[in-house]
């Protein structure tokens, strides 16, 4: 026992913050969840106790059927399936193209020591720290001028950038700590530098690169200002519920049990994917793929 | 008479470093393209609204050269506001680059220790990155403003002020940073870890270094370069970052709780188009002070930060 | 637990595929549903206060009447297509350099910014033409609103709707607790104004207060006279707070929200220095004109004045030192000073503006909705606050009770006056003139002259009259109201209010440049070293007085130089 304590009282010091963190994410899920099936009216009196005024499991349905937006100018409605596609096609498409670009482009400042790479690179950490004033108006503009605004596929040219800050970093740091003799190998062995990039060196990226996909789709997943300016007929996920909590007055949709039940209903699918998948994203991620 | 090896005249090689140039070219165009019409292109005009300022006459700008700067720190001075906002910067920083850091890597490293309930304990870590910020501000803000104050009288019989409202808010701000931001560091934490080589560390517990003694010497060394990235990634958003104050307070929150970040925005939102060149012109201020120091800093950390050898 | 994750990628798999199929030769959808035989006009209409019912019925007219309109191509007939949005102004005016939208109803405006911009159309001829109903919109406007909206010589847009914050009370609630004053039952009946006013005169002396219920003998209230609308109400400060003592042990007095707080204190604010101030308003933002009423010094109760000051740009600093400042801050002072005043409620930051109106609606009838447990009598909103609760279903809600809208009477209350002196003058309210009306600049040309009769027929007499019935709210316009039935008890005491005599609406604008360039100087007047919003200092104990100091001294004569010398003469 006491060779036990001495070799892990550090763990068992972690283990109570781990648990007191687990019990107070858990006990405001728990008051989350209890407070979305009270009555929308009666949250005002009763923040804290078990419904006084019956248990209202509709309110699941009335935000399934609430949670719309009108696009078009209201001449057509969407809902919150049409938003989970919405959302995956946004999402999805601007976190690949965007983790590629980042990733490709991190490779090249790694291993082409052009005086542009260290530009790159530089540029990366200024725009990280240089706050932008006024010039959304400009964007939007442009975007209306190339045609791509209101078009998911759009949003997938603007995100194929490589100003992604830590992400674009990480990639940085993981190609610079990949020895050159991989490289050199293959170029001897034949290999086009096209072949070296995509056979050989990002492969070896590839659980970085899924970690940072993933960062990044749920980074966009979450998103709601973007679509709101870019693509206003095609809501997201994120668009919609920051219309249903912040926007849609109609009747009783406005109430903190309401928008918590917007909320979970949300979340739910997204929940039962990560369920399902999550022992296969968060087992083989990691940084840094160079092994032995 | 010319024989066949005569006629072959030999094919022109392109050089080695020709073709990794060529190559390095037609890979960059596309992002640079890119990043010169919706980065320059589009915000170009933003940051050469810095050396401008609104004529009434020729509704337009005109170039007035450093007048935006020096009316910036003549604001810096007078405004009440900015003796918050930078100390209210610096904390937020500080707090995240140690307690966060700290937090993570600690419990990131419990996890790749695979020790009891780690993947239970994982999976709750992240589970606040895949709830929409909104809702999680939503409940948070019910929760500590009315739920917790009535849990602690009915249990405890203690009356407290609703923790976002009173002297408190500034310190509950800082700790809903931490608690709802572990997911993005956990991952990538526990993913330098996981790409240490077993040997390594096999060969450390034979030699007698376990638990912390494990963490401060092998494990910290070899993923030093992971945490260096996030101090400097903190560092270089100390002046952007808004500690989710729109969240909680959309444009009114208390003076004494701004950030700098938090103040850019607000002002941004409800500035006039005449307001845009002062606001321009105090963020370029901000980076040019940020960019060297994050890279004085990056030097600094990687000279005195522990050898993977 | 493979097979189900092998189907439910290929689930997500064809979700994606078919999702990316739906790309391929999507057409028009904006244009989908119009009709090719019209012209269509396209309205961007902001979904607030006022609600839409009232867009529609003028489609429904317009569409009507312009039913033989011969537009381009041969198109007969107008199609007017609403766009219903919750941006306001300030997040409007990031589009509206490429927006598809013609007409704008919004709220919280830059207009300014817009015409700097060129994102508004010139409509001088809207305004200045002769319209259905035989009159000019131009004569339906205030001097202050002509100088206002013209730039240049030109009209550039129209106010919508009005709102102007300050109190509201429960005239039911009033009338149960017997929270009127009595006539001759409070000092202001005495006073020189009320007694010279009024045939009828309190006899006596004042011997104490008395109340009455709303049908009894109430006194002549703020304006002095009986027989008005404000009768019974408390005509000063001093008077307003012993009203709340009296209720306070069966009423809670007041409630606003927690969370937005700041921002509809900050109407109360300004209703208060507005009727103080009076005429003076318009100086304190055109910087043309004479102040009497700037503080040179408090000593208690006290307040000395500078003597009448001319006002210029140069001087402009002055106008924060008026004693409007001053006493609107005490006020709020007095409000805070007991917590039983107000609803505990309000001290959590997630107490939004609509949980506070639902607080305030349903306590009549459930005082569980006030920690404090008792009903709420007054509610610190502004003008538009009814409309809003009714879009939130809280009126539906009244049925649990066995109660509907038809059972809920407010009515708005003007502020009291500083002291007795002032009984009688006339009541001045104060607008921001921020929600407008206007066209886009960015509209077709062949679509002008449309969107203009469009325009104009919105701002006819018959309009105008149906905005109010249908909406509840009043056009920031001059007009009158047919028939004030259909209107709810809160909505004629706002007509009623604006048809007095007594009233005054100031609007706190300016065409001076040196106001139309800085807005944003001017859009937190009482901002301070403290706190932007001057109930936070106030609600941590700092005084009026203290407070008043810090809103003169960040307005000095130095740092008003350092910041506006460019427009000294």
């Amino acid at each position: 026992m006491k060779k036990f304590l001495k070799n892990n009282w550090v763990f068992i010091i972690i283990f109570i913050f781990l648990a007191v963190y687990v019990l107070s994410m858990a006990f405001m899920i728990s008051w989350g969840l209890l407070t979305s099936v009270k009555d929308p009216f009666e949250y005002s009196y009763n923040k804290t106790g078990f419904p006084e005024e019956g248990w209202y499991f509709s309110n699941y349905v009335e935000a399934f059927k609430s949670i719309k937006v009108g696009v078009y100018k209201n001449t057509q409605t969407v809902r919150l399936p049409g938003m989970y596609l919405n959302t995956i096609l946004y999402a999805g498409g601007c976190a690949f193209l965007s983790t590629l670009v980042s990733c490709v482009v991190a490779y090249m400042c790694a291993k082409f020591r052009y005086a542009l790479s260290a530009v790159v690179v530089t540029v990366v950490l200024v725009t990280m720290s240089l706050p932008i004033v006024g010039s959304t108006p400009a964007a939007l503009q442009l975007a209306s001028l190339l045609g791509i605004y209101d078009t998911i596929w759009g949003m997938w040219i603007m995100s194929a950038h490589f100003q992604t800050g830590i992400h674009f970093l990480v990639f940085y740091d993981v190609f610079c700590g990949i020895p050159d003799a991989y490289m050199d190998a293959a170029e001897i062995d034949g290999a086009s530098e096209f072949s070296v990039m995509t056979r050989i060196m990002i492969p070896l990226a590839k659980n970085v690169f899924a970690t940072i996909f993933l960062l990044r789709l749920i980074g966009l997943w979450n998103d709601y200002q973007t679509p709101l300016l870019y693509i206003p007929d095609k809501p997201t996920i994120a668009y919609g519920l920051f219309y249903f909590t912040k926007i849609n007055t109609s009747n009783d949709t406005f109430s903190v049990p309401m928008q918590l039940t917007g909320a979970f209903l949300v979340l739910l699918p997204v929940l039962i994917v990560f369920c399902f998948f999550q022992s296969r994203i968060m087992t083989n991620l990691s940084i840094g793929g160079i092994k032995g | 008479m010319e024989t066949n090896t005569e006629k072959i005249k030999p094919k022109k090689v392109m050089s080695r470093s020709r073709k990794k140039l060529i190559f390095y070219i037609l890979v960059m165009a596309y992002p640079i393209i890119q990043f010169s019409i919706f980065y320059i292109g589009v915000n170009i005009n933003s940051i050469l609204l810095a050396f401008k300022e609104y004529d009434f006459e020729g509704r337009g700008y005109s170039w007035v050269g450093f007048q935006q700067f020096s009316d910036c720190i003549t604001l810096i001075k007078t405004e009440a506001v900015f003796r918050y906002a930078f100390k209210n910067s610096f904390i937020t920083y500080l707090v995240s680059a140690v307690v966060s850091s700290l937090l993570a890597l600690f419990f990131s490293f419990y996890i790749y220790k695979k020790k009891a309930g780690s993947t239970f304990f994982r999976i709750i870590l992240f589970v606040p990155s895949i709830i929409s910020p909104l809702v999680l501000a939503i409940m948070f803000n019910n929760m500590a403003e009315d739920a917790l104050p009535r849990y602690a009288l009915s249990i405890f019989g203690a009356e407290i002020q609703p923790l976002l409202s009173g002297k408190s808010a500034f310190a509950v701000l800082n700790f809903y940073k931490i608690w709802v931001g572990f997911g993005t560091s956990i991952l990538i934490y526990n993913g330098s870890m996981a790409a240490i080589d077993v040997s390594v560390t096999e060969a450390a517990k034979l030699d007698g270094a376990t638990g912390l003694r494990e963490f401060i010497y092998i494990i910290f060394p070899l993923i030093y370069s992971t945490f260096v990235t996030f101090f400097i990634v903190g560092l270089a958003a100390l002046f952007t970052e808004q500690m989710n104050l729109y969240s909680f307070y959309g444009t009114q929150a208390n003076i004494s709780l701004y950030t700098i970040g938090y103040y850019l925005y607000e002002k941004t939102a409800s500035a006039s188009i005449t307001e845009y060149p002062l606001l321009s012109a105090f963020g370029l201020m901000l980076t040019l002070v940020t960019v060297p120091v994050v890279f004085a800093v990056k030097w600094l950390m990687r000279k005195i930060g522990p050898s993977v050898n | 637990m493979k097979k189900i994750t092998k189907a439910l990628n290929l689930i997500l798999a064809c979700v994606v595929g078919f999702g990316a199929l739906s790309f391929v030769g999507c057409g028009d959808e904006k244009n989908k549903d119009i009709d090719p035989t019209k012209t269509q006009l396209e309205i961007n209409h902001y979904l607030g206060g006022v609600g839409n019912a009232w867009i529609y019925d003028v489609k429904t007219r317009f569409e009507a009447a312009y039913s033989d309109y011969q537009g381009v191509n041969g198109k007969v007939g107008v199609e007017v297509r609403i766009n219903d949005q919750k941006k306001d102004g300030e997040e409007l005016f990031n589009e509206l350099g490429m927006t598809s939208d013609e007409i704008f109803f919004t709220d919280k405006s830059k207009l300014y910014d817009m015409v700097l911009s060129d994102y508004v159309l010139d409509i001088s001829s809207v305004v200045t033409e002769q319209n259905a109903d035989g009159k000019t919109i131009e004569s339906k406007l205030t001097d202050q609103q002509k100088s206002y909206f013209k730039m240049d010589g030109k009209y550039y847009a129209l106010p919508h709707y009005e709102s102007f914050g300050g109190l509201t009370y429960n005239v039911n609630i009033f009338n149960e607790y017997e929270l009127f004053f009595a006539k001759g039952g409070c000092p202001s009946e005495f006073c020189e104004f009320t007694q010279s006013n009024n045939a009828d005169k309190a006899a006596g002396s004042f011997t104490g207060y008395k109340y009455t219920g709303e049908d009894g003998d109430k006194s002549a209230g703020p304006d002095g006279k009986y027989g008005t609308y404000d009768d019974g109400l408390p005509a000063t400060y001093d008077e307003f707070f012993v009203l709340c003592d009296k209720m306070k042990s069966d009423v809670t007095p007041f409630i606003w929200s927690g969370q937005f707080g700041k921002a509809y204190m900050g109407y109360l604010f300004s209703a208060l220095y507005a009727d103080y101030e009076g005429s003076e308003v318009k100086t304190a933002f055109d910087f043309n004109g004479t102040l009497t009423h700037i503080v040179k010094s408090v000593n208690g109760d006290v307040v000395e004045f500078e003597p009448a000051t001319k006002i210029d740009n140069e001087k402009g600093y002055l106008a924060f030192q008026s004693a409007g400042y001053y006493y609107s801050l005490k006020f709020v002072e007095r409000m805070l000073s007991d917590t039983d005043y107000y609803s505990a409620n309000l001290n959590s930051n997630a107490h939004t503006h609509t949980q506070a109106q639902i607080d305030y609606v349903l306590s009549e009838f459930d005082q569980k909705f006030n920690q404090n447990g008792k009903p709420i009598a007054m509610l610190v909103e502004g003008s538009y606050w009814e409309n809003e609760a009714k879009d939130y279903g809280v009126f539906d809600r009244l049925k649990k009770y066995g109660k509907s809208a038809a059972d809920c009477r407010y009515a708005y209350m003007p502020v009291p006056k500083v002291s007795e002196e002032l009984v009688g003058t006339k009541y001045t309210t104060g607008e921001g003139l921020g929600n407008i009306a206007f066209i886009s600049s960015k509209i077709a040309s062949e679509k002008v002259d449309l969107a203009k009769k469009f325009l104009m027929f919105c701002y006819t007499d018959e309009s105008l009259d149906k905005f109010t019935q249908i909406s509840g709210v009043r056009r920031a316009i001059k007009y009158d109201v047919s028939s004030t039935d259909s209107l709810s008890y809160y909505a004629k005491s706002i007509v009623d209010l604006k048809k007095s005599e007594n009233t005054d609406v100031i609007y706190m604008v300016s065409d001076n440049p040196l106001y139309l360039q800085n807005q944003s100087y001017f859009s937190h007047r009482y901002s301070s070293e403290y706190d932007t919003y001057a109930l936070v200092p106030l609600k941590e104990g700092k005084t009026a007085l203290e407070v008043f100091n810090k809103i003169c001294e960040k307005r000095s004569e130095d740092a008003w130089k350092a910041q506006f010398e460019n427009y000294f003469s």
